[in-house]
């Protein structure tokens, strides 16, 4: 047995770890996707869609409770069965590996247009993977330490864009409620923003503690949601919605805009300080890959760390085009999250069905 | 067990078979009660002798008028009434004959009795006790540990005055038979801890020799080739008698002018034992001054060269015109005149750290300024480079623990290597991989890099920020190891 199954993390670190995977580079574009359909309410849309972290922690909470608190593997098979749970494995790890392909391929376009212009993506995607995968070999328990000191230290960088308060116009967010319409045509957007949090059903058999472990999912939902609405209201509120849909990354736009005496360009810090959490959610993906990868081969876990990275580079470098990323996520990434919502919600009523039969 | 035989020449020559090139060994011999032969055996640099000759020689043949050769348990009977000495002991085997005589023992051996003597008349040399070269305090005890453990001890024990002071003493080092004591309070160390001290300490004693704390730290340790250190040397008994209250080991050995102090989690080589002595408000801005000349010490010369080499545009252009135009006709690349006005640094810190203190201060300081100032003249080294350089140097003595700041020093040249190759994304590498290095690094089991990560919210107290004392004179939590911790 691979030696992150003996690991453990707090409940504590179990909302951090959610959270880590979730917020990262997307929260720099989300309010762009969000404002295209609902414009100026774009933050009602966002914070709506945390409909979709809290139904997926908490089947997760239901499906773990029912059938005891057992690995995702188990799980799956105890529910559909071995040649099914293979499929929902490789699922789930090919889910994840897009995920942090995206992400690793968005961190690198942002870098490369800001501070590593001088560097072939072929070198940035290949040191910071490796970085992801030497941190994502110590296991659960590292990422549990890693994402919770991380995610007090970065808690500063969600309260850089206040400072729009004072510039901001209100008529930008005005009227509220732009269409009812149009909030709900935009929901399904602001789901995708919230995918990542489908490592809940990875992660939740190992909490040390089960007590009121359904209130830390929803707690980390929430939590997450607060910071999406709060960066998406910010952003309309100082920029308005049309200039928000034109500009791919308007938080970063906003950061450009802070004026600090010494710092000419306030966005490269932010860039600076931010790669700790992209780091980070890129550990937690790396982590659902190989932990799947090692389940499905009976691979350690520490060595499936290091077969897996190919894989990885090679999505990576697949993904490195903006354009074709984007085209390539807008058609498969609601496929994805309705794929999980239908599974999730599936394996909770079975469950539910199975403890009631007495299986 | 090499047992004594009645024939007391065959125990004298065991004795020598042991000792065979001591010089020092002393061999007298008296009649007791003119009839009875008896040797008294020391080696007569670390013993006292008037104190031998007074309260042993004297009484056996002054005062003995008993005719031993009747009596069932001789040595017994001597030791019971007519010796005169603090501590004495009966043996009856010659087993550790040679650490006992090293130690400054003295042992009567008596004719046709199987039974010997061992005193206690040891007055080995030693230092006396100084105040501390290396870790001054302004507030505080002036004292500091000298090379002989008794007296290391008795300055552990006068300040701790609890019936839960432990000292168990052990012997390290096959050859050299090291005097080594672990010291803890019993029921305030976490007993998984204590045992983890004392299962690596006896796994170390079949060494050859051991012969100081350094030795131990090293062999003990969890990560032998981690970057930080991982067990606190000090030469403070104030500082140790601190640690033992919170719940830690303290691990002294004979020669050593130190103690090590185990567990040690990374923020406490930030803090200053005098932080506790301070106001409250004072010692948080000091150690919010430690933490950021750390970080400089670690970011600022990589940083530096990035606005230098690659990132120009984070600084005001009048800034950037300023260093730019300290650099005209600068032959080295940004790079190598970094490095170089490092390397410099680190060779006027070595070279000054082995010469006699009025003499180190004055290389320091003349060398510092001159090559400083003939580099910048020479065109070798800009202005601006050399202030960046010198603030890291004068940051990195504000760390107060020498080990740490040194790790830290170290750690400066990959990250400028990583800087160097990479641009602001290998500094952010760099700082990353040391985060992750310090959240998986443990120190006897506790995570070093608590109480951060795990987070424990209570031992945030006393870390960067200091509450007031009431608050946090209790032990830690983080140094608890609880069934199933994270």
């Amino acid at each position: 047995m691979s030696k992150v199954i003996e690991n453990k993390i707090t409940k504590r670190q179990y909302i951090f770890i959610l959270i880590s995977a979730v917020v990262g580079i997307g929260i720099l574009s989300a309010p762009n996707s969000i404002c295209q359909k609902a414009e100026q309410s774009g933050w009602i849309s966002m914070f709506i869609g945390c409909l979709y972290p809290l139904t997926i922690t908490y089947c997760a909470y239901l499906c773990y409770k029912n059938l005891g608190f057992i690995d995702f593997y188990t799980l799956n098979e105890k529910i559909y069965g071995k040649f099914f749970s293979k499929i929902i494995s490789i699922f789930f790890m090919l889910t994840i590996t897009i995920y942090s392909s995206s992400v690793l391929a968005g961190f690198y376009n942002v870098l490369s247009k800001e501070i590593t212009i001088f560097l072939q993506p072929s070198i940035i995607v290949t040191i910071v993977s490796l970085t992801i995968v030497f941190t994502a070999s110590f296991g659960l328990q590292s990422l549990g330490r890693l994402s919770e000191i991380v995610f007090y230290f970065s808690s500063l960088l969600f309260l850089f864009p206040l400072f729009t308060i004072k510039r901001g116009d209100i008529t930008n967010i005005l009227p509220i409620i732009s269409s009812f319409e149009k909030i709900l045509s935009s929901i399904p957007a602001s789901f995708y923003s919230y995918a990542g949090i489908e490592i809940s059903f990875f992660i939740l058999p190992y909490v040390i503690s089960k007590k009121n472990i359904k209130y830390a999912g929803f707690t980390s939902s929430i939590i997450i949601a607060l910071i999406y609405t709060l960066l998406t209201f910010l952003t309309i509120y100082y920029l308005g919605f049309e200039l928000t849909t034109k500009i791919y990354y308007p938080v970063l736009f906003i950061m450009e805009t802070i004026e600090i005496s010494i710092i000419s360009d306030f966005k490269i810090i932010f860039i600076f300080l931010w790669s700790g959490i992209i780091l980070k959610i890129l550990a937690c993906d790396y982590f659902v890959i190989s932990y799947v990868f090692s389940k499905l081969t009976h691979i350690p876990y520490k060595k499936s760390c290091f077969i897996t990275w190919p894989f990885v580079m090679m999505f990576t470098i697949f993904m490195i085009p903006e354009h074709g990323r984007n085209v390539f996520l807008e058609n498969t990434l609601p496929y994805i999250v309705y794929t999980v919502l239908i599974y999730s919600i599936t394996t909770a009523i079975i469950s539910k069905l199975k403890v009631m039969k007495g299986v | 067990m090499e047992h004594l035989s009645k024939n007391i020449y065959q125990n004298i020559n065991k004795i020598i078979s042991h000792m065979p090139n001591s010089s020092t060994l002393v061999k007298r011999e008296i009649l007791i009660n003119k009839k009875t032969k008896c040797f008294i055996i020391y080696v007569t640099n670390l013993c006292n002798r008037k104190s031998i000759e007074l309260h042993i020689i004297s009484p056996l043949l002054n005062k003995v008028k008993e005719d031993l050769e009747t009596i069932e348990n001789p040595a017994e009977y001597i030791m019971q009434n007519y010796l005169s000495v603090s501590e004495a002991q009966i043996i009856n085997h010659l087993d550790n004959i040679t650490v006992e005589l090293l130690r400054g023992k003295c042992l009567i051996l008596i004719d046709k009795s199987t039974q010997a003597i061992l005193c206690d008349t040891s007055d080995i040399p030693h230092r006396n006790i100084q105040e501390s070269n290396v870790e001054k305090t302004l507030r505080g005890g002036r004292e500091c540990f000298v090379e002989n453990i008794e007296i290391n001890l008795a300055l552990i024990q006068n300040k701790v005055k609890s019936n839960k002071l432990r000292i168990e003493r052990l012997i390290l080092g096959t050859e050299n038979n090291a005097d080594a004591a672990i010291i803890y309070l019993d029921g305030v160390i976490d007993p998984i801890v204590l045992d983890t001290v004392k299962f690596k300490l006896n796994k170390i004693k079949k060494l050859p020799y051991i012969l100081c704390t350094g030795y131990i730290e090293q062999l003990i340790e969890d990560f032998p080739y981690g970057f930080f250190p991982q067990l606190k040397n000090t030469e403070k008994p104030d500082k140790v008698v601190s640690d033992l209250f919170q719940g830690k080991a303290a691990i002294l050995i004979s020669g050593a002018p130190y103690a090590l102090v185990a567990p040690a989690v990374f923020i406490e080589f930030f803090q200053g034992f005098e932080d506790y002595s301070q106001r409250i408000l004072t010692s948080v801005f000091v150690r919010l001054t430690r933490i950021l000349s750390a970080m400089l010490v670690l970011l600022a010369t990589p940083i530096y060269l990035c606005v230098l080499s690659y990132t120009t545009a984070i600084v005001p252009i009048k800034l950037i015109k300023v260093i730019y135009n300290s650099r005209i006709g600068i032959p080295l690349p940004p790079f190598l005149e970094i490095l170089t006005m490092e390397v410099a640094v680190e060779l006027l810190r070595e070279g000054g750290l082995r010469l006699p203190t009025p003499i180190g201060q004055t290389l320091g300081i003349v060398g510092g300024i001159v090559i400083g100032e003939a580099a910048t003249k020479a065109g070798l080294v800009s202005p601006t480079t050399l202030v960046v350089v010198s603030t890291t140097v004068i940051a990195s003595f504000l760390i107060p623990n020498y080990e740490m700041a040194l790790s830290i020093r170290f750690l400066r040249f990959p990250m400028l290597i990583l800087a160097h190759m990479f641009g602001l994304l290998g500094v952010i590498l760099g700082f990353y991989l040391i985060v992750i290095i310090l959240i998986n690094m443990n120190s006897f089991g506790i995570p070093y890099f608590a109480p951060f990560a795990p987070l424990n919210y209570s031992d945030l107290k006393d870390t960067v920020i200091r509450f007031p004392l009431d608050k946090i004179l209790r032990k830690p939590k983080s140094l608890k190891i609880k069934k199933g911790k994270i």
